[in-house]
């Protein structure tokens, strides 16, 4: 029997475009979905707002509605008759629906909130039980799709979408779930953004993952869902997840990188797989100088200078709990598609790094990519992917 | 799956005849004071029950791994953000990096220098539930023990009903096999949604609080009970997560 589990169906949106098609053409051709962001803030920066107007909820679900919501359904639009292909298959008790987030429905409660702050009174839109929490969209999705299984958020910061596909192996290992939809939603809020700012890490201008001249990364929203099943269709296969802790600090990675070399490790030690089999790692890289050297060191550590690194932060912005699953979609495409996109901004890379930074789009056969994620709390989880 | 051990089970504030008792707020000494300062309740509460579990059962916390679960999360840091937000306009860093979903993960990871695999889960009304499952699952998978620890916080206003529930912390410490001091409390097996199950019935005013949806299997381990535990409380819709209690 194969390892893993094969990635039935997959769909995106995010400051690249709001269908899969149009982000991964924009990742092809080397575009930025980075903009000014959509709300005004007391200092300068960039976002990755999905673009044009998100539309409402149907009526039927409006209570839920919500930015963080609108970009789970137009992600969830793509992915409607693959799930309901799966229940048909499984049986919806047996479709599990396991989602990460960062923020949840934050945005939402940051407009109710200025509201009362104006006037003393919450706006009678909102609802914090259907828009604030984060099992409230992952009900949602349940609720739209019709999938019965056990349906969770995972939320452990920037690891959270890559975390998903360790609990989707696990359920469907375990014996308790056919298939998982799993993926990742975040939306903008200012919290996030001043948050960053006030620890100094945000770039004023488009961020440069892995470059000499970085200054910090850039917030971008986005969702990315997956459907990983016990059998069917699919070019490419989860084959393994590690998931560790740093101990180190709240919101630094270790400077040895030792958290995320053994995240890196655990998840081809779950494949079966020597480090040499990786055609392509897909870096965290967010931009900061801390977590780019970090990063590297521990990349360094287990791949060597051989493998290509990419950092995607600075096409979509750094989307927080939906970057993992974001990040993995793109590593199914390389595996699909024959090819590595750019490390946007990466030139003139940071000399003595190590690695191997992607500088141009590059037709290459890729069969096994690896895909790191790492977050606030020192959590890490590095996935990897490969050809069926 | 295998029945899983239950090796120790934590509460704060205690329940019954000690609670009037308790301070206004759980020790959480398991995080050095420059960890602790400033942390929320729900931090400390997640800290209390990892501390207490351990302390009954002799978990390693260097390398047991940890599954923290919450239905509303740092939501009193989140809300005194906005206030800073609307005040100044400028956010603590200190306040910002304590924010996200997994910060007792991260805080109480450094202060026991665990490097082995934590996360933090939501699902509202069956955080308890998924919570025991995600953990029971690793167990399956292979992992040799977990600490599954559960808080909620209570809603900070203007936040509708604020503050809705009294805070509550639970843990408790799941084994594959028999723990280092020779004893298990129980196991457990069987969890799964039962469309029969009564909706748990809990008195305030933790009865509102998310996480008193395991206080049935807490009171089940602590007297002894073997049979079935509903895990969640009332609400909409028939079909209730469960589990088994049987003997270790």
């Amino acid at each position: 029997m194969p390892a893993g589990y094969p990635v039935t169906a997959y769909a995106m949106c995010n400051a690249l475009g709001a269908r899969t098609r149009d982000a991964i053409a924009a990742l092809s051709e080397g575009r930025s979905g980075l903009e000014p962001p959509p709300f005004e803030l007391p200092f300068e920066t960039v976002a990755g707002a999905v673009p044009g107007e998100l539309p409402a909820l149907p009526a039927a679900v409006s209570g839920w509605d919500a930015r963080v919501t609108r970009i789970a359904l137009i992600a969830l639009a793509e992915l409607s008759e693959p799930v309901s292909r799966a229940i048909r298959r499984w049986g919806k008790d047996r479709v599990a629906v396991v989602l990460g987030t960062s923020t949840g429905g934050l945005e939402s409660t940051e407009r109710a909130y200025a509201a009362h702050h104006q006037s003393g009174r919450l706006p009678a839109w909102y609802d914090y039980d259907l828009q604030h929490p984060f099992h409230a969209f992952a009900d949602l999705v349940a609720h739209v799709t019709g999938a019965g299984g056990p349906t969770y958020v995972v939320s452990t910061a920037c690891s959270t979408s890559t975390k998903v596909l360790g609990s989707a192996m696990r359920l469907i290992g375990a014996g308790v779930a056919d298939a998982v939809l799993v993926g990742g939603v975040d939306s903008l809020t200012q919290t996030t953004l001043r948050g960053f700012h006030c620890l100094s890490v945000l770039a004023p201008k488009r961020c440069k993952p892995f470059s000499r001249d970085r200054e910090g990364m850039n917030i971008g929203e986005g969702a990315a869902l997956l459907l990983v099943e016990r059998e069917g269709e699919g070019s490419v296969r989860v084959l393994g997840v590690g998931e560790t802790s740093d101990a180190h600090h709240m919101s630094s990675p270790d400077p040895a990188g030792a958290g995320a070399r053994a995240a890196m490790e655990q998840a081809l030690a779950q494949a079966g797989l020597d480090a040499a089999a990786v055609d392509y790692v897909n870096a965290h890289g967010t931009g900061t100088k801390r977590n780019d050297a970090a990063e590297a060191q521990a990349i360094a550590s287990v791949f060597g200078a051989r493998v290509p690194v990419v950092s995607t932060k600075a096409f979509t912005g750094h989307q927080l709990g939906a970057a993992g699953a974001t990040e993995a979609v793109f590593s199914i495409v390389a595996i699909e598609q024959s090819w590595i996109p750019t490390s946007l901004g990466a030139d003139p890379v940071e000399p003595d790094l190590g690695i191997a930074i992607q500088l141009a789009r590059t037709e290459r056969k890729c069969r096994v990519v690896v895909s790191n994620s790492f977050g606030f709390g020192g959590s890490n989880a590095s996935v990897v992917l490969g050809a069926a | 799956m295998k029945a899983v051990l239950v090796a120790a089970v934590g509460v704060w504030p205690p329940l019954g005849p000690d609670a009037t008792a308790a301070p206004a707020a759980p020790p959480a000494e398991l995080l050095p004071s420059r960890l602790r300062r400033g942390t929320s309740m729900l931090t400390r509460l997640f800290a209390e029950g990892v501390a207490q579990v351990a302390a009954q059962s002799g978990a390693d916390l260097a390398s047991v791994a940890t599954v923290y679960g919450s239905a509303n999360g740092e939501i009193e840091t989140a809300i005194a953000q906005l206030q800073m937000m609307h005040g100044d306009g400028v956010l603590s860093p200190a306040r910002f990096k304590s924010s996200v979903h997994n910060t007792a993960s991260g805080l109480v990871s450094i202060a026991a220098g665990n490097r082995a695999f934590s996360t933090a889960l939501a699902a509202g009304e069956r955080t308890a539930a998924m919570c025991l499952l995600e953990a029971i699952v690793l167990i399956d998978r292979g992992a040799t023990d977990v600490i599954v620890a559960l808080a909620d916080e209570p809603l900070p206003a203007p936040l509708p009903g604020a503050p809705r529930y009294a805070p509550l912390g639970v843990a408790f410490h799941l084994r594959a096999e028999t723990p280092p001091n020779g004893r298990a409390l129980a196991a457990l097996r069987g969890l799964r949604v039962d469309a029969t199950a009564p909706a748990a019935t809990l008195a305030e005013p933790l009865g509102n609080n998310p996480v008193a949806a395991a206080l049935p299997l807490v009171d089940a381990i602590r007297q002894g009970r073997r049979g079935t535990v509903v895990l969640e409380r009332g609400g909409a819709g028939t079909s209730r997560w469960c589990i088994e209690v049987v003997d270790p």
